[in-house]
């Protein structure tokens, strides 16, 4: 689409093609209107620009001078500005990289000389401990069962577990984690288990008298052979529990 | 830089603005030659030709080149921003002091005389020229803009939507009721053709 000044400026309105006439349609509408719009866009342009008054530009030109030719504080002001920030900037970050390097660099130190004190600690603990477990602690080692003889056994009969039957197994868990309840259940409902079953439950390896008193069509052997290796299984874990509190409980005596 | 710095009749708006950063006076005085004239006609013009507002105000303008030439992002057209801030400063004015038409205030002394041979012409040029001005102060401010923009310092739709902050439909519609009600108020010049 050509610009309205194109349209006025190098043609006439007879050469005005009917698009280009109905474009102009509500400006100039025939020949005698298009005229008038033609002087006027033609002659306004022709308008000379009005020439500011002299004075003006010397104005402007000391202006120009004052400004460039001295290093007012004005323009010095935005460099100022940008050294002031860029240091504040370098500052600002030189402080937060100290503290951070620092600051990070200090609680580590620390920390890891807590820890290497208590690991000080802990090697002159253990490097105590055969003394005042060899000095002290040798009666009651004595009393018991060596600790490595039973746990070497344990370790040869454990597989044994696979021998027993898995109702065995569980009735002893069973017992174990639920003793009392049995022993009230049993009170209550003399008629479901026997007194003396009972009474004989109280004993850590009653699952197995429990379980001979339940099956009597098993035979006696068999009873026999699971309830010792219940006894031994409770003893090594006994002990083996008994141990470790024991060896817990040693007190470093330096 | 190119050429001399004396000749700096070849640089663009632009290139004199970056040489006018690096303190070149001659760049300056360059590219008041070339805007002064169209800027003061259209600042007189939007002022309803109150000079010495019109002065101020151009002054104004030139001293923010010199002083803030950093404003000027040198991607932009140098004219579409100058004539920004002139337009800018216009509207400034009319809040401010509600600049009130005086036709007669200024305006014949625009129009003198400049001892053409053809004496004739030169009357009727002068005779148009006022009767334009006429007219053009009795249009609103925003029509009145749009048409000296265009048809008097030659600006394009795009860059005078750009200046006023208007779309190029509107200041085409703004433009075409400007050109019919001036073109309906100077129909007695039609016949004068040069």
């Amino acid at each position: 689409m050509k610009q309205i000044d194109d349209l006025f400026l190098n043609a006439h309105y007879s050469d005005l093609t009917p698009s280009e006439q109905s474009f102009l349609g509500d400006l100039c509408s025939d020949e005698d209107s298009f005229q008038q719009v033609k002087v006027l866009v033609t002659r306004s342009m022709d308008v000379l620009p009005v020439n500011p008054p002299a004075h003006l530009l010397e104005a402007l030109n000391q202006t120009f001078d004052q400004t460039y030719s001295q290093p007012s504080v004005q323009r010095m002001r935005p460099k100022m500005f940008n050294l002031f920030t860029a240091s504040a900037v370098a500052a600002s970050v030189l402080i937060f990289l100290t503290i951070y390097f620092f600051g990070t660099d200090n609680a580590p130190q620390k920390q890891v000389a807590t820890v290497e004190k208590k690991e000080q600690k802990k090697k002159n603990n253990q490097s105590n401990l055969p003394r005042t477990s060899e000095q002290k602690q040798t009666p009651q080692v004595a009393a018991m069962d060596p600790i490595p003889s039973s746990r070497t056994a344990l370790d040869c009969e454990l597989p044994s577990e696979i021998l027993m039957d898995e109702p065995a197994a569980i009735a002893s868990i069973e017992m174990e984690d639920a003793k009392p309840e049995r022993v009230r259940g049993s009170r209550s409902d003399d008629a479901a288990v026997p007194v003396e079953d009972n009474v004989a439950s109280n004993a850590p390896k009653s699952n197995t008298y429990m379980w001979t008193s339940k099956d009597k069509n098993l035979a006696s052997e068999q009873v026999v052979l699971a309830e010792v290796l219940m006894k031994k299984q409770n003893k090594s874990d006994s002990k083996r529990l008994n141990t470790s509190f024991m060896l817990k409980q040693i007190k470093p005596v330096y | 830089m190119r050429g001399l710095k004396s000749g700096f009749s070849h640089f663009s708006d632009e290139e004199l603005m970056l040489a006018i950063r690096q303190g070149e006076k001659t760049a300056f005085n360059e590219l008041y030659q070339r805007y002064s004239g169209k800027l003061y006609g259209y600042i007189l013009k939007l002022l309803w030709y109150n000079e010495v507002r019109a002065q101020d105000l151009l002054q104004d303008l030139f001293t923010k080149i010199i002083t803030q030439p950093h404003l000027f992002d040198t991607n932009r057209s140098f004219k579409t921003w100058v004539y920004t801030i002139a337009s800018n400063l216009c509207k400034n004015e009319f809040k401010r002091n509600e600049v009130r038409k005086n036709t007669s205030n200024g305006l014949d002394n625009h129009y003198q005389l400049s001892g053409a041979d053809d004496v004739a012409q030169t009357v009727t040029d002068w005779e148009f020229k006022a009767a334009l001005d006429r007219e053009l102060l009795k249009l609103d401010d925003k029509h009145r803009e749009v048409f000296v923009l265009k048809h008097m310092d030659g600006l394009s739709i795009k860059e005078i939507s750009e200046i006023v902050g208007i779309n190029e439909g509107t200041v085409k519609s703004r433009l075409f009721y400007a050109i019919k009600k001036l073109a309906t108020e100077l129909k007695m010049f039609e016949l004068v053709e040069r």
